[in-house]
């Protein structure tokens, strides 16, 4: 099969398009034939330095998956050949294939069905924003009524943490930068949108909360600003990164009685545990998308495998609208 | 009454010095609070950091401060049913709401007051209320401490410590502890399963020689310093840092977010029904209170004194103030 392999790490001149014999199943594990994959932050980062959630070299990255199961392994049954699936399954230490290649050997439980409703590409762009947005919203306890506030509403995982703070019932507000993504921000269903650069955190908290604060501060920008989380949340309520290599002032946790929330959705993958649950979630997530109420946020430019190179630069510079999708196989 | 009562005031922030024993008179009671005439209260770390000014902006001067009340209703308001003159009670006044409980009376609002359990003494009431209403905050509420998980409690032998190892057990955590090799008898004694010398041993390596590696799935933090930094090292994955220390110099997050960690900061926040709770551990005997000293009223300023210095006194447990009485029960040197 063709794969970008990596054999260092370094820039995107890493990636060497090469043969790899395709994998077999083994036990628990299906035969992807990738259709397409995505680019995340992990992705690059991983690529640039290495361990130690790296997998060993060479390697082939890439965790997002969209395809269809051509081989099934011992003890699987959800399921056979033929089946079309999507996941967040490879690219780290822990599992054994990436999905920047034609066919990944997945742990099966930590595929779903993809849904009907999206394309393979569409399908692809979800998994790894999607798990992440869904526990940190499950770990803030945002609900029916919640306010919860997402920073970088147009963002990987803003996007999708604003479409599902909706389906599950909270009042949603969104910073973006632009009116641009402002727009984008509110078509997902964004109860109020704040342009940062316009209003600053303790004027839009005064004119949107009348100076109480938000119940959640979810900051799903991967930058390091948490001091404006820490200054929009309520007396006792809750803030979700999800980046934390920073110092970063603690103190106003203390006075307010905050709880902070670190979330790290590769673990699963990583220490192999608790794997089920990612499966289960993006089960979930699939009857949403069947519903309309969760679709993914697709920058126009196209990119095919021999253009991964070129879909890191961009996704690292911070050029792309929406997730960087890379198509595998078109059929 | 309404007439005067001693307290004890602060006309200044600063050290123990500062405290001054006055006459001053008794507030009002409104139609929803009661007045209390305070037989014992207790002395917090809150107190000696609101003496000393970390909390300049909250606490207007002259003050009374104090946060630990266990004394018997005296007058009820127009409204009040739930009380009726004679009642003991105990509870923590409103923080940064008005007189606190270095005083012969205090007014509170029904709301903060809860029934005192009826097996212990005022001195010992006394000693439960700001750190147990704490505590049942941070495992019940925000850690969401449950049966089967393992907890690490800094400082078992402190005033925090020694109610929250008792609580742990009660829900049925495995709960270790930091302390002295001289205290390791005494926290065994109120439910450590496993106590760390942290003076002989790093309390990250030594957790995970006790859970083979996995660590523990809540770190109580009492100590400040790195230890918000350091804690996710002890964390099993997924796991939880309660903390009640405020911080003044920044905190790296990294390792929480190898671990998937979750940060709770606890600054006490009230109401009865978590007292309620606690008074059923208390009068069921799962909860002793740990009484390490005690001083009368006028002797305030050796009461932080000796909390401040708590290590070197060789002090277990609380500092309690006999408001009523003229109790003088002092640690010895260990």
């Amino acid at each position: 099969m063709r794969a970008q392999i990596i054999e260092a790490f370094g820039e995107t001149d890493v990636f060497r398009l090469t043969s790899r014999p395709e994998p077999l199943p083994g036990p628990g594990e299906v035969v992807v034939a990738l259709a397409a994959t995505s680019i995340n932050p992990v992705d690059y980062k991983l690529r640039r330095y290495g361990p130690s959630i790296a997998p060993a070299l060479p390697a082939i990255l890439g965790c997002d998956v969209a395809g269809t199961v051509v081989a099934v392994g011992a003890g699987v049954a959800d399921f056979k050949a033929g089946d079309e699936v999507y996941g967040c399954a490879g690219g780290v230490a822990g599992v054994s294939g990436g999905s920047y290649a034609e066919f990944i050997a997945a742990d099966a439980r930590l595929l779903a069905h993809k849904p009907s409703s999206l394309t393979m590409r569409e399908a692809a762009a979800l998994p790894l924003v999607t798990i992440t947005a869904w526990e940190a919203l499950d770990r803030a306890g945002v609900g029916a009524g919640t306010s919860v506030v997402i920073h970088g509403g147009a963002g990987g995982v803003g996007h999708i943490a604003i479409q599902l703070a909706k389906a599950r019932g909270a009042t949603v507000f969104a910073t973006v930068s632009s009116d641009e993504k402002a727009a984008i921000a509110e078509r997902l269903g964004a109860d109020h949108v704040i342009n940062y650069r316009v209003e600053g955190v303790a004027d839009y908290v005064a004119r949107l909360t009348g100076g109480r604060g938000f119940d959640v501060v979810f900051d799903a920008t991967g930058g390091d600003d948490i001091a404006t989380s820490f200054a929009a949340a309520r007396l006792n309520g809750h803030v979700v990164t999800i980046v934390s290599q920073y110092d970063a002032d603690l103190s106003p946790m203390h006075t307010k009685g905050l709880s902070l929330h670190v979330v790290f959705m590769l673990i699963p993958m990583l220490h192999d545990i608790g794997r089920e649950a990612h499966g289960r979630l993006l089960r979930r997530a699939a009857a949403l998308a069947e519903t309309g109420k969760l679709r993914p946020l697709i920058d126009p430019e196209t990119f095919a495998l021999e253009d991964l190179p070129r879909a890191h630069q961009k996704a690292e510079a911070g050029r792309a609208l929406g997730k960087i999708v890379v198509t595998i196989a078109t059929g | 009454m309404p007439g005067t009562m001693k307290a004890i005031v602060i006309p200044r922030f600063g050290g123990p010095d500062v405290f001054e024993l006055r006459e001053v008179p008794v507030e009002a009671v409104g139609p929803r609070q009661v007045r209390v005439r305070v037989h014992a209260t207790a002395v917090n770390p809150l107190d000696y950091q609101i003496r000393r000014g970390d909390y300049v902006d909250y606490v207007p001067l002259p003050a009374i401060i104090g946060h630990d009340i266990s004394g018997v209703v005296e007058e009820i308001g127009s409204d009040v049913d739930e009380f009726a003159v004679g009642d003991e009670v105990y509870y923590t006044p409103k923080i940064f709401g008005g007189p606190g409980s270095y005083a012969e009376q205090h007014v509170a609002d029904v709301e903060y007051v809860g029934r005192k359990p009826q097996n212990i003494s005022h001195l010992e009431a006394a000693s439960l209320t700001l750190v147990g209403g704490t505590v049942w905050e941070a495992f019940v509420e925000r850690a969401q401490l449950k049966v089967g998980e393992t907890i690490l409690i800094h400082g078992g032998a402190g005033g925090v410590g020694t109610i929250a190892m008792q609580i742990a057990k009660a829900i049925g955590a495995r709960v270790i502890t930091t302390a002295r090799a001289r205290d390791h008898e005494f926290v065994r004694s109120l439910g450590a399963d496993e106590a760390i010398d942290f003076t002989t041993e790093d309390y990250v390596e030594a957790v995970a020689r006790l859970t083979d590696g996995e660590g523990v799935n809540v770190v109580f933090d009492t100590i400040g310093g790195d230890a918000l930094t350091r804690s996710p090292l002890a964390l099993a994955a997924f796991g939880r840092v309660v903390s009640l220390v405020d911080l003044a110099q920044p905190q790296n997050l990294i390792e929480a977010w190898g671990k998937n960690a979750a940060y709770h900061f606890v600054f006490t926040r009230q109401n009865r029904g978590k007292l309620d709770s606690l008074t059923r551990l208390v009068e069921r005997g799962l909860v002793k209170p740990v009484i390490g000293a005690t001083l009368p009223l006028a002797r305030m300023a050796e009461a932080h004194e000796l909390l401040e210095n708590g290590t070197a006194r060789g002090l277990r447990g609380k500092v309690v103030i006999d408001v009523r009485g003229e109790t003088v029960d002092l640690p010895t040197t260990r």
